[in-house]
């Protein structure tokens, strides 16, 4: 665990280099949920951080912790059983401010006026995170009322103006429409909007296409691409979908477990990967057109229970490449190249 | 909207229909009638011969029609219902069954809506309460109670009321609606002294029907709260709360602009069922406590094969059950578009 604390000053070192263009950073967070049957420690020590204007990715297996991380940032974490035990989490405001969310009161002010118009989510079930009984476009001007000083029928043209930003046809009709009149990508889209009517700095999208058809995954993407750009924010994009993240992210963080086990741009994660778990993520997403004598390679084993109390790296075994330090000591996550920061004793 | 209405509407006015009948074929069911009964007290009280019983029974069915087929029975019957606004005969009481209904459901009504108001609104208000401070003290105790009331059987509350109110309160009057003072006092706001008398009357009717009220209503009071919570819980859960708890909202306004209307939901839904439950609840209570209600109307004319009153007064929960139904169905297409709509 001394491991830890080290880490976040190495990521400083690299965020200082420019503190600018650093909007939010987490510094050894860690969130539990405190069960009965004892716990579980979803998020165990994530340091990472997100550049102004660009989007991160986060992959990782199911249950590895990167939802409860952008949960946490949200404070969405229900309580009991979820808590935030320790760590950091600090946002650079427009202002030049930077608070620490972990330090806010969830019913807090302070943290309402960050939800919505700083930092913005969207979900991976369009279907269900729409409120089947109010029309969308309330939906969203509930939101810019909320955050702006704006009459009603201003918010009510807002929410016209961004159905209109994500290319929802005949807007002025659709703002009066029921989610259950659209279908799944239109209901994302109004989520887009929703999400991005108050101009947030950072958008936080929780695998925002897993639960749509691959075409209309496509334009979901380009449509948040290009509404990045015309909103000046941060994307977080959490997916176990690398052929996304290749496609949309500058930066990739790689979760195992409850941490980050790498984290790099993202052309140096997909040419360069240092961690055996990225490796091994990257070796079993099928290519077209691969020869034959390189089949798919799945990472063998299963995911230890984040119940466990792991001595070690977590990784150690399922990994190709665990040495005997391996089972003794987790490993630090440090910078191994400039920019590029690894947990693996392979590297040291 | 509207043809939503007269769609569900038509369809009520056909179920009504199949009630009456139901009705009628179930009062019919057990052996003998009236005349039967009517026959016996001439001979154990009147002294009169078999014979001669037989015949005035006779004469009875001839003149009240209860010699004709069934099918005719049932026939006219409608007709005179639907024509006169007749109702039929009471043997018993030797009046309309129209009139004693009449006299009657006004009361039955307010005792049975007053009970299921205060049930539903306590019901609710206190399932929002507790739902998001699941298995916290106050859960359990709310828990604890609703079952304790729902578990006891009404008419032993109903007794528990009128033993606490005859022997401890020592109030004189328990059986009525009214003590004996105010029953000739006319309901008139005219004059100060008028108005002065109304509320005085306004007042001692409280006293004399919040035992029913309470009685009628402690079930559904613990039926609804526990309803109520666990839709709260669910949608608590659910993903637009989330969404909604992202866009900055404070906890009171993501329940009661997102959580606490679609919870709602299952609530509306079963109000069209849970009046015939209040009635019913009313029934029990009115019985052990005496009022003169419906209840005990139905209870008599059952016991003495009154026909009329007895099929007529199935017939009116049965409306009273349809009614019930049609207005939650409207009320649930104006709270939900999917049901507008679909």
């Amino acid at each position: 665990m001394t491991s830890d604390h080290q880490a976040p000053a190495r990521l400083n070192a690299e965020a200082n280099r420019d503190a600018e263009d650093t909007i939010l950073e987490l510094k050894g967070l860690k969130t539990y949920f405190f069960l009965e049957r004892g716990i579980v420690k979803a998020v165990d020590g994530v340091d990472v951080a997100v550049g102004r204007r660009k989007t991160l990715g986060v992959v990782g297996e199911s249950g590895c912790g990167k939802s409860v991380t952008f949960r946490s940032v949200m404070r969405l974490i229900q309580s009991p059983p979820g808590r935030i035990v320790e760590g950091e989490i600090l946002l650079h405001r427009k202002d030049g401010d930077t608070v620490d969310i972990v330090q806010l009161d969830p019913r807090s002010r302070q943290l309402r006026d960050i939800r919505g118009a700083e930092i913005a989510m969207i979900f991976q079930e369009p279907m269900t995170s729409l409120n089947p009984l109010h029309p969308v476009g309330r939906q969203i001007s509930e939101s810019v009322l909320l955050h702006q000083s704006m009459s009603r029928q201003g918010a009510q043209e807002r929410a016209e103006e961004m159905l209109n930003r994500v290319h929802i046809a005949d807007p002025g009709r659709r703002i009066g429409e029921y989610p259950h009149q659209l279908s799944g990508g239109m209901r994302q889209r109004v989520m887009i909007a929703l999400a991005l009517s108050c101009n947030p700095s950072i958008l936080i999208a929780d695998e925002p296409t897993t639960a749509l058809d691959v075409t209309v995954q496509a334009q979901i993407l380009d449509l948040m691409r290009e509404l990045q750009d015309d909103f000046d924010s941060a994307i977080v994009l959490i997916t176990h979908n690398l052929g996304v993240v290749s496609q949309m992210a500058d930066h990739v963080a790689v979760m195992y477990l409850g941490r980050v086990v790498e984290y790099a741009p993202v052309y140096e994660i997909f040419h360069n990967p240092k961690h055996p778990y990225t490796i091994g993520l990257l070796n079993s997403v099928p290519v077209l057109g691969r020869k034959e004598e390189n089949r798919l390679v799945p990472i063998t084993g299963m995911v230890p229970s984040p119940m466990e109390d792991i001595r070690g790296c977590a990784f150690a075994e399922r990994c190709p490449e665990a040495m005997e330090i391996c089972w003794e000591q987790s490993p630090e996550f440090k910078e191994h190249e400039p920019g590029h920061s690894a947990a693996c004793w392979l590297h040291d | 909207m509207i043809g939503f209405i007269v769609r569900r509407f038509s369809v009520s006015v056909a179920v009504v229909l199949g009630i009456a009948l139901v009705s009628f074929i179930v009062i019919q069911l057990p052996p003998g009638d009236y005349a039967d009964g009517y026959k016996s007290f001439l001979i154990e009280q009147g002294g009169a011969t078999e014979s001669e019983a037989e015949a005035q029974a006779e004469l009875f069915r001839q003149r009240y029609g209860l010699d004709k087929p069934l099918p005719t029975q049932f026939l006219v019957w409608i007709r005179d219902m639907v024509t006169k606004g007749s109702f039929g005969f009471s043997f018993a009481y030797k009046r309309d069954v129209g009139e004693l209904i009449a006299e009657r459901l006004p009361r039955t009504l307010l005792l049975a809506v007053l009970a299921h108001l205060t049930s539903t609104a306590v019901g609710i208000i206190a399932g929002i309460f507790v739902a998001p401070r699941q298995y916290s003290v106050a859960d359990n105790v709310a828990a604890f109670i609703a079952f304790i009331l729902s578990a006891l059987p009404r008419f032993w509350i109903a007794l528990a009321i009128m033993f606490f109110l005859v022997f401890t309160l020592e109030q004189e009057h328990v059986t009525a609606f009214h003590s004996p003072q105010y029953v000739v006092v006319p309901w008139a706001f005219g004059s100060l002294a008028e108005t002065r008398e109304s509320w005085a009357k306004l007042v001692d009717l409280m006293q004399h029907i919040w035992p029913v009220v309470v009685i009628a209503g402690l079930g559904g009071v613990a039926r609804n709260m526990r309803v109520m919570r666990g839709n709260m819980l669910d949608e608590l859960n659910a993903q637009y709360v989330t969404t909604a708890r992202s866009k900055g909202l404070t906890e009171g306004q993501v329940m009661r602009r997102h959580a606490v209307p679609n919870a709602l939901h299952p609530i509306i839904m079963y109000q069209g069922t849970v009046l015939p439950y209040m009635l019913q609840g009313e029934l029990q209570a009115s019985i052990v406590m005496g009022l003169p209600t419906i209840g005990t109307l139905l209870l008599t004319s059952l016991r003495n094969e009154d026909i009329y009153i007895a099929a007529s007064c199935l017939l009116i929960y049965g409306v009273l059950l349809v009614a019930g139904n049609l207005i939650a169905d409207i009320s649930l297409a104006v709270l939900d578009p999917r049901v507008r709509f679909s």
